[in-house]
């Protein structure tokens, strides 16, 4: 029994040496953080409407910084802007790409196991395996919408590298298109007040000046507790309704 | 026909774009409200519908279509599909369509017993 108290003892004072953000964080066996669970960066299923909104809630998204885009490009930006964003891939139902999709007002799923990450995106049926291992991109990537993920841990923070996409994509709803060698580096950080802050840094040197980084905050959303379908496809009328000029086809 | 423009004092929001850019589809200038019988409902996504006979003072009908949230979103705010029938009594308001077609953005439906539930977004 004594020695039983020493072992606790021990791991008191281990667990006094953390800091107060590490010891209050849920964390896998692996000893990882969780980051498991329902979330969502925002959405009426996540706040409410906005009328029923107290003013002090957190609802607005964070400041961005201005899309640091290169002179020959802010033409098509505008062009884009210009048309009310009719050739909006996503209008279209294509994947929203990386990181838009977790700008998706509805909920998605983090699975973790060690070695291995997989997040289900209720938006557009997108999913994401990512290894957790640390391991290399393939070598032999065909360009995709939602690009190729690979993951390692920096400390407590889940470190994604994406890469691999296709150029059909928008980064966010005002016309922000990209090249095939845009790279995305994700960074997912569990917080003490149940909350992921993830933080996104995106570079594309064939249409940006430098890195652009953008901010969220992923919370469990309090009127969604699964993920469910959502078929794009099924009835979007919009498309003929939409006005300006038609998109000629992938968002080049 | 019953179209008159209403005050809706929004507040300021930033949705996430769900599908597509509100503005290239809806007037956000062109606010109308407007109450007839439901005669079809789409609970579908990426938008549900819901159609309206709406008659005019000449006693003409007009049938309009008025989008709404995706099906998750309605069911996570209580606005199940079995909310609203063919045959109900209902009130509009929301965004009419740029190009002049009957089809709106809901906003706040009023059912026939008087209940008032939001159907779709703020214009953003």
């Amino acid at each position: 029994m004594k020695k039983l108290s020493f072992i606790f003892g021990v791991m008191a004072l281990a667990a006094g040496a953390q800091t107060p953000s590490a010891k209050s964080i849920p964390r896998s066996a692996d000893g990882k953080p969780d980051l498991s669970g329902i979330w969502q960066s925002g959405g009426v299923s996540l706040y409410g409407e906005p009328a029923a909104q107290p003013a002090t809630t957190a609802a607005a998204p964070p400041p961005r910084q201005t899309a640091p885009y290169q002179e020959w490009t802010l033409a098509k930006v505008k062009e884009f802007n210009d048309g009310l964003a009719k050739a909006d891939p996503i209008a279209h139902c294509f994947l929203p790409g990386v990181p838009r999709i977790t700008t998706m007002p509805m909920p998605l799923e983090i699975m973790q196991k060690p070695g291995r990450v997989v997040i289900l995106y209720e938006a557009f049926h997108a999913f994401r395996i990512i290894p957790t291992n640390g391991g290399k991109h393939p070598d032999d990537l065909d360009p995709t919408f939602m690009g190729d993920s690979v993951a390692h841990w920096d400390g407590d923070t889940l470190v994604v590298d994406v890469t691999g996409f296709n150029d059909k994509t928008w980064l966010d709803g005002r016309g922000h298109f990209h090249s095939d060698q845009l790279h995305v580096v994700e960074r997912y950080r569990r917080t003490p007040d149940n909350t992921i802050a993830l933080e996104v840094k995106m570079e594309d040197p064939k249409v940006m000046t430098g890195p652009w980084t953008i901010n969220m905050t992923l919370r469990h959303p309090p009127r969604a507790d699964r993920v469910m379908e959502y078929e794009c496809l099924e009835n979007n009328q919009d498309v003929p309704h939409l006005v300006g000029p038609d998109p000629k086809g992938s968002a080049k | 026909m019953k179209l008159k423009s209403v005050g809706i004092l929004l507040l300021a929001s930033l949705p996430a774009v769900a599908h597509h850019s509100f503005a290239a589809e809806y007037d956000t200038k062109a606010p109308v409200a407007l109450s007839g019988v439901v005669t079809k409902i789409e609970w579908t996504n990426p938008h549900i519908y819901y159609y309206i006979d709406v008659k005019d003072e000449s006693g003409n009908v007009a049938n309009w279509a008025f989008e709404g949230y995706p099906p998750n979103t309605l069911r996570r705010v209580g606005f199940s599909r079995d909310l609203l029938k063919p045959g109900d009594a209902v009130s509009v308001t929301g965004w009419a369509a740029r190009d002049g077609s009957k089809r709106a953005a809901s906003r706040e439906l009023t059912l026939s017993n008087g209940r008032k539930i939001f159907s779709g977004p703020p214009a953003n």
